[in-house]
């Protein structure tokens, strides 16, 4: 009982980094109908870069000063590149390819100017993990669990609560509009791709810490997060986070249980590393769960233009 | 149609045919060194320039090109089947073949996404699963290779039918999240303990000693050769087949679901059917990309050969090749093979040893020469810089500015890049910039050349040295010659969708 | 009689435009000035050199089958649309090549046809949207008391999702929504499309109310003669791209011009 226990709470804590790299899809797709095939390779970087700040500065300056470096480039992304591509022309391929572009952009200059050896990642708060009653927690889990979560709130709140938000909502609904009503939407569209990619950066920072920091690190991450994303209809926040959450559990349990699991059901085979599986269970979800209900679980049905 | 008889009229080549002459000589040179590949390399060409003008003053005069087509046959085959017999050394032939099978993926996934539309990025995936199979079938089965290609082929056209039935319910990038999780999930599969016994987990399968030599023993019939020729065979079958598929009133509903698939429906196209049978056939090429891909590598496969970055190579080839074009699958494998893997090695020795090749520099120079002047015709210039300046200026003035902007972005970048090495302390590594390289140059064709290289050269052909002379002089009135080749462009286009 | 007046008018075509241009030049400046403007979409050209002027809280109104050029126009003056060719001059500045939003902050803005709103967004936060370069609390509170003054029932909606109104509603939704940006001149496209008489009339009434109480000065676009010549000092017609003929509402209403143009529904609903 400990140990599931124990199991859900490192899934679950894990799992909101899902949710803050899909949150990001998710504010980049609301705003330029655009799916970021890139944002790993491009929190990838940013990690790196923070990395490399982080020999020099303390970690709270790093840390703020990663974010920043995030949001501009997310920003000149979107200046340099995206708004270049022709309204009219993004449609179909267009779109994915272009981000698919930005990724091998990233991971190029990622492995280029870094190399592809594993980091590790500075930790804020290392220690021993907290012991609460026979469940021990990681420091730098519930590090990351609580940046997360602050972050979502974070960002709930300025779309929300803000007029900025509600202008950011307003372009994204109708861009054209927006427009009329005198809202700069190239200017929000920067700033969506900036929040967006500010996302990915803090998640690279915060998954470092995590694992270690190699080129690759994020891979398996953007598809979680898509799918975390997707949970929430791709325009729900609390859908995102709930989805990472799940996903993040669902990875854990697999890990510790499978073999259990098989067994109980009688199969004709044995599972021996069941951790192996960890990936490769969500994958399947994922991939179940897109062709059972493409609009997400939360996600009302509706024609998305995407 | 003035520009086209004066440049028929003329011995002086045109740009389009002088670009094809110089890349054409230097691939061949490139592969065959100096004497025998100038040899080649120059009748190849000329046979194939004399027939190109054939047909076009046929196609001019209405006449039939059958001579003309039997000359291009000639010159191709200069290039495809003699230039390997002179290569220079083993590793130039199955360099070719490498982009023989390269050019077999990309065709294969051009049929399923380029001319559908239905995105996978899941190909590197399928040709794992062709590998594996040949892999397994000859190794642990003891099968013949042709009979292990074959099963290869089935697996995969399986797997292919597995995707496409319920990829008809996603759309665009819902798709292209489905296909990144079984491309990311295929390398995990393949080490995972349960299957070890299969699969060999991280060392893959090999047996180097049982390689596939040619049927009769004859000394230039080596065993490259003799890989590279049934590769070449592979390919054409491939384009055969395909190129009828596309052809066909099923191909054309093909394309037609890709652009409008109401209109498609309104026409009475079963859609579910052509875009199943799209991904099963372009499974089932990639399968049997799959099996020669085994033999290329001296019978051997690791996962790490099949992983996410392969699947975006191999988009990325395809987009820069042309998208829905034969021809253009074709030349996104070489690209890949022999700019994006092979020139930028050795741009990055060369950078470091610093001998530089004069002839490669030079056929560089012509080139970006011939793309500046494209550009500044497509008048994709005024589109992309619009938001920089408040009026249109003249190409010239554009082209200017972008290269300065370029120019600018390049130094800015190299100087981040030096402070991050100050800070890091490490060095620039160029080979592993690559992916930057590809990226960049995608980006590039999404922003400027929708038609990738193929489309490229369609461009070129209706460009002349008058224009040229114009554009060095910086008289191409802004939006004039422009406009009107976008026009072209776009009723060109037209022919392409409804001629298949 | 009215034969007479309308000759008169029908004859002058395109010079007559030119003279009441220059001829109006000579007193006060105008708001708004569009000189030879050329607009196309692609290859199609749908403006061929139209000259047009506002004059400050003066009501302008585009007649014109549908067609012809009137949202073009409108889209070009406001930045949606680029010029081939031609001059839009506001407040005595050029503002071509300007986006729509910073001509938005000097008060001149557009509601374009069909009633683009933020469907999933409350009224409220609709209003919002447009207040965007409003600056300071109390401004914005300011223009949105006067918005619900001249629209009581989106005070009633506030809290109600824009999608859920009714067409009038709607209508009256992006007229406030213009509002809330304080503007100066006021782009309205066929405000009464697909309205009932009733709520046609009403609007118009309260269009009318914000030019004479707000100053606010008013081209808009509105293939019903009766109702656009009822409330506009000056009549443009406009026919496949140019302007065929200028005048007052009186002039036009007797035109045969107009009479031609519309088969005399227009002038007879009067
Ligand atoms: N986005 C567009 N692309 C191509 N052609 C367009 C576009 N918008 C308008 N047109 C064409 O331009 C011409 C003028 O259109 P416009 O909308 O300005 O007419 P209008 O006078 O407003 O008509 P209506 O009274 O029906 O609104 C029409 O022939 C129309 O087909
Ligand atoms: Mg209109």
């Amino acid at each position: 009982m400990t140990q599931l226990l124990q199991q859900t709470i490192t899934g679950a804590l894990t799992g909101s980094v899902y949710a803050v790299v899909g949150l990001g899809l998710v504010v980049i797709a609301q705003a330029t109908e655009i799916i970021n095939f890139g944002q790993a390779a491009m929190g990838t970087f940013v990690t790196f870069i923070a990395w490399s700040l982080l020999l020099r500065l303390p970690y709270p300056a790093g840390f703020l000063l990663g974010t920043i470096v995030a949001f501009v480039v997310g920003a000149l992304v979107e200046r340099l590149v995206i708004r270049m591509v022709p309204e009219k022309e993004r449609t179909g391929l267009n779109p994915l390819i272009v981000t698919l572009g930005l990724l091998f952009v990233f991971y190029g200059l990622t492995v280029g100017i870094y190399g592809g050896q594993p980091h590790p990642f500075p930790q804020p708060f290392a220690g021993p993990p907290i012991d609460l009653h026979g469940v021990h927690i990681g420091r730098a889990s519930l590090y990351l669990f609580g940046v997360s979560l602050a972050l979502v709130l974070a960002l709930y709140l300025l779309f929300r609560h803000t007029r900025l938000g509600l202008v950011l909502r307003a372009t994204a609904a109708n861009r054209t509009a927006a427009e009329l009503a005198g809202v700069p939407t190239d200017r929000m569209m920067m700033l969506a791709w900036g929040l967006g990619i500010a996302c990915a950066g803090v998640a690279g920072m915060l998954l470092a810490q995590l694992l270690s920091l190699t080129p690759n690190m994020m891979d398996v991450v953007l598809v979680f997060a898509f799918a975390a994303a997707v949970v929430g209809g791709l325009d729900s926040m609390v859908g995102t986070l709930v989805g990472g959450v799940l996903l993040g559990v669902l990875q854990s349990l697999t890990g510790v249980y499978l073999g259990n699991v098989v067994r109980w059901l009688h199969l004709p085979f044995n599972i021996a590393q069941p951790q192996q599986y960890r990936d490769l269970i969500a994958l399947v979800v994922i991939v179940v769960l897109l062709i059972v209900r493409p609009q997400g679980l939360f996600g009302r049905k509706r024609v998305v233009k995407l | 149609m003035k520009r086209a008889a004066w440049a028929t009229a003329s011995v002086i080549p045109t740009p389009v045919e002088l670009l094809a002459l110089i890349v054409g000589l230097w691939f061949a040179v490139y592969v065959a060194g100096p004497r025998a590949g100038l040899a080649v390399g120059a009748v190849g060409a000329a046979v194939m320039l004399a027939s190109w003008r054939r047909t076009r003053r046929g196609a001019q005069a209405g006449r039939g090109v059958s001579s003309a087509r039997l000359g291009w046959a000639i010159g191709a085959a200069l290039f495809a089947v003699v230039l390997p017999g002179v290569a220079k050394s083993t590793f130039a032939v199955s360099l070719m073949d490498r982009a023989l099978v390269v050019s077999l993926i990309v065709l294969s996934l051009n049929l399923v996404t380029g001319y559908t539309g239905q995105i996978s990025i899941g190909h590197a995936a399928l040709l794992g699963i062709g590998a594996y199979a040949a892999a397994i079938a000859t190794g642990q089965g003891h099968l013949s290779i042709v009979l292990a290609v074959a099963i290869g082929a089935a697996a995969t056209a399986a797997v292919g039918l597995l995707i496409g039935v319920p990829a008809l319910r996603l759309r665009g990038h819902y798709l292209g999240l489905v296909t990144l999780a079984i491309t990311v999930a295929f390398p995990e599969v393949l080490q995972v303990h349960e299957l070890e016994k299969y699969t060999g987990s991280f060392n893959g399968l090999s047996e180097f000693s049982r390689a596939f030599g040619p049927p009769v023993s004859w000394h230039w019939l080596t065993s490259e050769r003799w890989h590279y020729f049934v590769g070449l065979l592979v390919l054409l079958v491939a384009i055969w087949l395909v190129s009828n598929l596309v052809r066909s009133a099923a191909g054309r509903a093909l394309t037609a679901t890709r652009d409008d698939e109401n209109a498609a429906t309104a026409m009475g196209v079963d859609i579910a059917l052509v875009k199943i049978s799209a991904f099963v056939v372009s499974a089932a090429l990639a399968g049997v990309a799959g099996g020669l891909w085994f033999l290329l590598n001296n019978r051997s496969v690791a996962p790490d050969g099949f992983t996410l970055t392969q699947s975006i190579e191999f988009l990325l080839a395809m987009v820069i090749g042309g998208r829905a074009s034969i021809l253009g699958s074709i030349l996104g494998g070489f690209f890949l093979v022999y700019i994006y893997q092979q020139g930028v090695q050795a741009f990055s020795s060369a950078f470091q040893s610093g001998s530089r090749n004069w002839a490669d520099v030079l056929v560089v120079a012509l080139i970006t020469v011939l793309v500046l002047l494209w550009f500044s015709r497509r008048s994709v210039l005024p589109r992309t810089t619009r938001s920089f300046m408040a009026r249109p200026a003249s190409p010239v003035t554009r082209a200017g500015l972008v290269t300065g902007a370029v120019v600018v972005a390049a130094v800015i970048a190299v100087g981040v890049l030096a402070g991050l090495r100050f800070i890091t302390s490490t060095f620039l590594n160029v080979v592993a910039l690559q992916p930057a390289f590809a990226g960049a140059a995608v980006l590039l064709v999404v922003l400027a050349m929708p038609g990738g290289l193929a489309g490229f050269t369609r461009d070129l052909d209706a460009l002349s040295w008058a224009e040229v002379g114009e554009w060095l002089h910086g008289r191409i009135v802004p939006g004039g010659v422009g406009a009107d080749e976008q026009t072209r462009g776009v009723s060109r286009e037209r022919e392409r969708v409804s001629s298949g | 009689m009215s034969e007479k007046a309308g000759g008169e008018a029908g004859t002058s075509v395109c010079s007559r435009g030119e003279d009441r241009a220059t001829a109006s030049a000579d007193g006060a400046h105008p708001m708004l000035r569009v000189r030879d403007l050329w607009v196309s979409y692609g290859k199609l050209r749908v403006l061929h050199g139209v000259n047009l002027e506002v004059k400050r809280h003066g009501v302008v109104a585009l007649l014109g089958a549908n067609g012809a050029g009137k949202s073009t126009l409108l889209r070009a003056i406001s930045g949606l649309a680029r010029p081939d060719a031609g001059s839009i001059e506001f407040e005595d500045e050029s503002i071509v090549g300007q986006r729509p939003s910073s001509l938005v902050h000097r008060g001149l803005v557009h509601v374009p046809e069909r009633r683009p709103l933020f469907a999933d967004l409350t009224v409220e936060e609709n209003l919002m949207v447009g207040a965007y370069s409003t600056r300071g609390r109390s401004a914005i509170a300011t223009a949105l008391e006067r918005a619900f003054e001249y629209f009581p029932i989106l005070k009633e909606r506030s809290r109600q999702r824009a999608a859920t109104l009714s067409g009038g509603e709607q209508q009256m939704l992006v007229i406030a929504r213009a509002l809330m940006a304080s503007p100066r001149l006021l782009l309205l496209d066929e405000p009464s499309l697909g309205l009932a008489p009733l709520v046609v009339r009403d609007i118009y009434r309260i269009i009318t109310r914000i030019n004479r109480e707000q100053g606010v000065a008013v081209l808009m676009a509105e293939p019903n003669v009766g109702i656009a010549l009822s409330i506009a000092d000056l009549g443009y017609v406009i026919e496949t791209g140019t302007v065929m003929s200028v005048g007052s509402a009186a002039e036009l209403r007797g035109s045969e011009q107009v009479r031609r143009s519309y088969l005399g529904q227009g002038a007879a609903s009067t």
